[in-house]
């Protein structure tokens, strides 16, 4: 029986004993929301705490970004510390972890993609990864049964990546500040199927070294290699959103304009069964908002639309509520939409254009 | 995704339970609140309930709190259910967003109590397996000791060091990694 699981039958005593009346599978449930180094450094505290960080089955939080504010902490000394870490720890089963890095030298990429193995090696179910600085580098394909819940943070992903299709047990995903990338290491179409996929959040930056060269400023001006448009539509490929077109919640959030129009929507695919969707204003933008209008009509079930327009802030200041209007109900709108939400910051000219765009398709106030 | 218990609603709404504290005091509560309790919930399963559910470890004192919380976050695991399943009213949505920040409320000001009132709530949740104020509870430990010294940890909450000076030294040696 594994410790965690002793732990749970024993008896409870009374919480006025402290910290000591707790029974070692709570210690290690603490220990796995403090940061790594704290939670390790609990093995000095008594003959009691001296193996327990081993067994934080709840969480691991790996953080290899130097702190300017603590020149003790170097690079390789954060990267040595995760390596230690990890074969001290060994293989006790892990529900979440998080690891944070930066590509800050030739060695990372080894590093990174140890760390991850095993951390998959102790089957855990929810990961996230986050890059701090936009660097090029491989990261190896996940394998896992125990996959549920994959965020990627400011990663370049390659194709290679992406293929999840072995990770069947992925309900959720998230790709925030993401670029996509066609390599030649593997021509699998990504995301192949991941059937119990349903909800995810993607952020397609604009901003970031590889931006959409289409950007004004950028001198190239050759779509074809911007990284952003490219792959998530590549020669017909349709990378990203074919694979996620069976989900049945999306979040798009385009920091960019341009990123959009770089894309194909002739050619977006049916999201059959889409039940709530948000997106944010680079999606609703006149003339005739075609984007917005495509997506509609190629979201058959969609129930519940949400639309954040310029407002950057989790807590909006205006919140609109739409409804269809039954009895006039445009064709290209689903059967089902009955919930529309608009957040913004101010109703200024800019919003005042979407919701008369709504009012065209009978969605209103 | 749904789970035993959430399927009719009405139904778990009128099954009532009565939950008996260490000190013999009875509470009586919905099968929808009782059953974030997975402990309860297996028992419920089993058909052991009649009669009520004696809690020998859990005081009235305590009891009375986690059915406080139990209580809120049914209402709130209700209203999820209902919202990913179907819209019956967009009115309802509008109520979502604000449930969900007055639950958090709820949350923050639940944990304002004294440390042995946190760790018995601590107890009572591990005993009765209620994930939700696990977490709650033992985070907020976590963060008092977020950034702390051992000796401070130990002074904060009076963990008596049985490490002889050799036993001590010899570890930090072995995790001299996670000292640098």
């Amino acid at each position: 029986m594994a410790p965690w699981e002793i732990a749970k039958k024993a008896p409870v005593a009374s919480g006025s004993n402290g910290m000591d009346a707790l029974p070692d599978g709570v210690l290690e449930h603490i220990l796995g929301f403090l940061p790594a180094p704290e939670a390790v450094r609990t093995c000095v505290l008594a003959c009691r705490w001296r193996h327990l960080w081993r067994f934080a089955t709840g969480g691991l939080h790996i953080n290899s970004v130097p702190d300017h504010t603590k020149p003790s902490a170097s690079y390789e000394k954060l990267l040595q510390f995760a390596d230690h870490l990890l074969e001290h720890r060994g293989h006790a089963p892990l529900e979440t972890c998080e690891l944070r890095f930066v590509i800050g030298c030739p060695d990372a990429e080894l590093y990174v993609n140890r760390w991850i193995q095993h951390v998959v090696m102790c089957k855990v179910q929810m990961l996230r990864l986050s890059n701090t600085y936009h660097g090029w580098f491989q990261l190896d394909p996940l394998v896992s049964e125990h996959l549920m819940s994959l965020e990627l943070v400011g990663l370049m992903l390659t194709s290679r990546f992406c293929d999840l299709s072995n990770c069947p047990a992925l309900e959720h995903l998230e790709f925030d500040d993401c670029n996509f990338s066609y390599d030649n290491w593997c021509r699998t179409p990504v995301f192949q199927s991941v059937p119990l996929l349903q909800e995810a959040f993607v952020r397609v930056t604009g901003v970031s070294p590889d931006c959409c060269c289409d950007e004004p400023g950028h001198e190239d001006g050759n779509v074809e290699d911007c990284f952003s448009c490219y792959n998530i539509e590549h020669h017909n490929k349709r990378l990203l959103l074919h694979g996620l077109s069976q989900l049945v919640n999306l979040s798009m959030i385009a920091e960019s304009r341009k990123v959009i129009l770089g894309w194909d929507l002739n050619h977006w695919p049916r999201f059959n069964n889409l039940k709530t969707l948000l997106l944010n204003d680079c999606w609703c933008v006149d003339p005739k908002f075609h984007a917005l209008t495509c997506i509609l009509k190629h979201s058959p079930l969609l129930e519940k639309l949400t639309l954040e327009l310029f407002s950057k802030e989790p807590k909006h200041k205006m919140e609109i509520f739409g409804r269809c209007n039954p009895m006039e109900r445009s064709p290209a709108i689903s059967q089902h939409l009955k919930s529309i939400e608009v957040n913004c910051e101010v109703v200024d000219k800019d919003v005042q254009n979407v919701l008369r765009f709504l009012c065209t398709i009978n969605i209103c106030k | 995704m749904a789970s035993a218990g959430s399927g009719d609603e009405k139904a778990a709404a009128a099954a009532m339970i009565t939950l008996i504290s260490s000190d013999n005091e009875k509470f009586e509560v919905t099968e929808a609140t009782a059953t974030l309790s997975q402990t309860i919930r297996h028992m419920i399963e089993d058909g052991c309930t009649d009669g009520g559910v004696p809690l020998p470890n859990v005081t009235s004192k305590i009891l009375a709190r986690v059915i406080e919380y139990c209580k809120k976050h049914a209402t709130a695991a209700a209203g999820e259910e209902g919202s990913s399943s179907s819209f019956s009213d967009a009115a309802f949505l509008e109520v979502d967003r604000a449930f969900l920040e007055e639950l958090e409320e709820f949350d923050d000001a639940f944990l304002e109590v004294d440390r042995a009132t946190l760790f018995d709530l601590i107890l009572a949740a591990n005993y009765l397996d209620i994930k939700g104020l696990l977490n709650l509870t033992c985070q907020k430990v976590a963060d008092s000791v977020k950034g702390k010294t051992p000796e401070q940890i130990r002074e904060m909450y009076n963990i008596v060091n049985d490490l002889t000076p050799e036993e001590e030294a010899e570890i930090r040696r072995e995790t001299q990694w996670a000292f640098e």
